[in-house]
């Protein structure tokens, strides 16, 4: 039986605990990317080409409301800004989550599995989630991290000449301890698009290239368009 | 581990000189889960003996046709908030296993807090709800004054509720909240200091439960399977869950809320986060302790199977 001093002591820190088990510092989420095949959406190039076991995905969050979209072209100056802005859900600055290495594109060019044990206090529920897909570079899986870091050599033909940056009106944190599937299919059908870099092809999203070589890909994804029709789930 | 008791209560048949019957009483049992000390969430597998089964005619929130004894409507306390003390479900057709809560009721009729999802003639039974002071008891371990309880709602909300001189109360440890229900395959969360022993008693489900999850809601979801686990495959997440997008995750009742499994569906059958389709045998399973939280963009009904069918 507590006595009345300790219930009183008891009565103050509720305030403090009530959130315990729904949104402690403890809690996690769980963030899953969706894009096993066209009926789902992939990432593809921009000659709309599949990304065949080169590139990856980072995914997290944006430290401001309102990006500069001018900087959406893959350049090493864009990168160093998106960077600066990018918060990741799988670093250790960031959600401490896992790093699957499922992030990285298949030889179909798809994308699947999740990260885990992402803090939530971080990540808390309804913040606006961003897919970052590069078309060259790898994510080392593993526990926390595993994310590249890119220098200027690294952009230029052979290695970064192509990125999209996405996200949508679905791709809100769960709520602590849920999870939440990012499918790129639903990417463009927001009232404000999300779509900072890249090009909607209905199901598809196509990365853009670098500044040299937009002109050369133009007709290609121009016409793809006006094929394909529009499919969501 | 829990304890099905059904040797004596479970089936009795008898006999006389000129006709043959058979009668069959629901299976009863009781159950000790021990929890260890930490964070879980936690389902009843339990529920109540029904108050009224039979048929009855749907018209909107109105059931008619019913002989009722007593109040089976919400509490009406003047010094706390109040909450339904019975749930209607029906019995049979296609939406058997749906259930909603009764806001009143007269001697042959009930008025439901919501519009079912039927209408017209239909089966039916009434039942008790499942109540915090019906799992959080003093013999249940729970540090009072310190442990949580948490109640999910359906709209993304939650309340918190302590354990305070022998009973449950509300977060200010004065008002008594245990007439706060659980409903029928749902959990609440626990946060233990120590370990627990959650003790719960009652009928063992002998039909299919369709749990309601809602969007933007906490949805916890138990196996209302008191005695073995309950295999992923057979609930109807590969149906209801929206292709690539919606999940569930099973969590498991170490007190650290390890995560078992992550299910998405590809529209037709249940599968890992790699969309790859869970099979019979590869099937990630619910056990009598852990549950699942689901996580919806439009309301569903989860298809909960019965342990004795």
């Amino acid at each position: 039986m507590m006595n009345q001093k300790n219930k009183v002591l008891a009565v103050a820190l509720a305030g403090l605990i009530s959130s315990a088990i729904v949104s402690d510092s403890r809690a996690s989420i769980v963030i899953t990317i969706a894009s096993p095949n066209s009926s789902s959406g992939l990432i593809v190039k921009s000659n709309l080409a599949t990304l065949n076991t080169t590139g990856f995905v980072r995914i997290g969050k944006l430290t401001t409301a309102t990006p500069d979209v001018t900087k959406n072209l893959p350049t090493f100056a864009n990168y160093q800004y998106w960077n600066s802005i990018f918060v990741d859900v799988n670093s250790s600055a960031g959600g401490g989550g896992t790093s699957p290495s499922t992030w990285n594109f298949n030889s179909s060019g798809a994308l699947t599995g999740s990260s885990t044990g992402i803090n939530a206090s971080t990540f808390p529920a309804n913040t606006q989630m961003w897919v970052w897909a590069f078309n060259f570079g790898s994510l080392t899986s593993g526990s926390v991290g595993g994310i590249p870091t890119f220098t200027s050599t690294d952009f230029g033909p052979g290695k970064i000449t192509e990125w999209a940056i996405m996200s949508a009106d679905e791709w809100i944190a769960p709520a602590d301890n849920l999870a939440k599937s990012l499918v790129i299919n639903q990417v463009g059908s927001d009232t404000v698009s999300r779509l900072i870099a890249g090009t909607d092809l209905g199901a598809n999203i196509a990365m853009i290239p670098e500044p040299s070589s937009m002109g050369l890909v133009f007709a290609a994804f121009a016409t793809a368009v006006f094929k394909r029709k529009r499919s969501r789930i | 581990m829990k304890f099905v008791f059904n040797s004596l209560v479970a089936i009795v048949c008898f006999l006389n000189s000129s006709f043959a019957q058979t009668v069959s009483t629901p299976i009863v049992g009781f159950a000790n889960e021990q929890l260890p000390a930490g964070q879980h969430f936690f389902s009843p597998s339990f529920q109540k003996a029904s108050v009224f089964s039979g048929s009855a005619t749907i018209t909107g929130t109105t059931v008619t046709g019913l002989n009722l004894a007593g109040s089976l409507g919400a509490s009406t306390f003047t010094d706390r908030a109040n909450f339904p003390t019975h749930y209607l479900e029906i019995t049979s057709g296609l939406y058997a296993g749906t259930y909603y809560d009764i806001g009143s009721n007269t001697a042959n009729s009930v008025t439901l807090t919501e519009t079912p999802n039927t209408s017209g003639a239909v089966t039916i039974a009434i039942r008790p709800h499942v109540t915090l002071a019906d799992v959080i008891k003093s013999e249940s371990g729970i540090g009072e004054f310190s442990d949580s309880i948490a109640v999910y709602n359906r709209n993304g909300g939650f309340a918190i509720y302590y354990f305070a001189d022998g009973e449950v109360k509300g977060d200010n440890f004065a008002t008594p909240m245990g007439h706060v229900p659980v409903h029928p395959g749902k959990g609440i969360g626990l946060n233990a200091g120590s370990n627990l022993q959650v003790k719960t008693s009652g009928q063992v489900r002998d039909k299919s439960l369709q749990v309601p999850v809602y969007p933007g809601a906490v949805n916890v979801v138990g196996s209302m399977n008191p005695s073995s686990g309950t295999k992923i495959t057979s609930l109807s997440l590969g149906d209801e869950l929206s292709a690539f997008s919606e999940t569930a995750l099973l969590y498991d009742a170490t007190g650290n809320l390890g995560l078992i499994a992550i299910v998405l569906s590809d529209g037709t059958s249940p599968t890992d986060d790699n969309f790859n389709a869970y099979t019979t045998s590869s099937s990630p399973s619910l056990s009598t302790k852990s549950t699942m939280l689901v996580n919806v963009d439009s309301v569903k009904y989860i298809s909960l199977p019965s342990p004795v069918q």
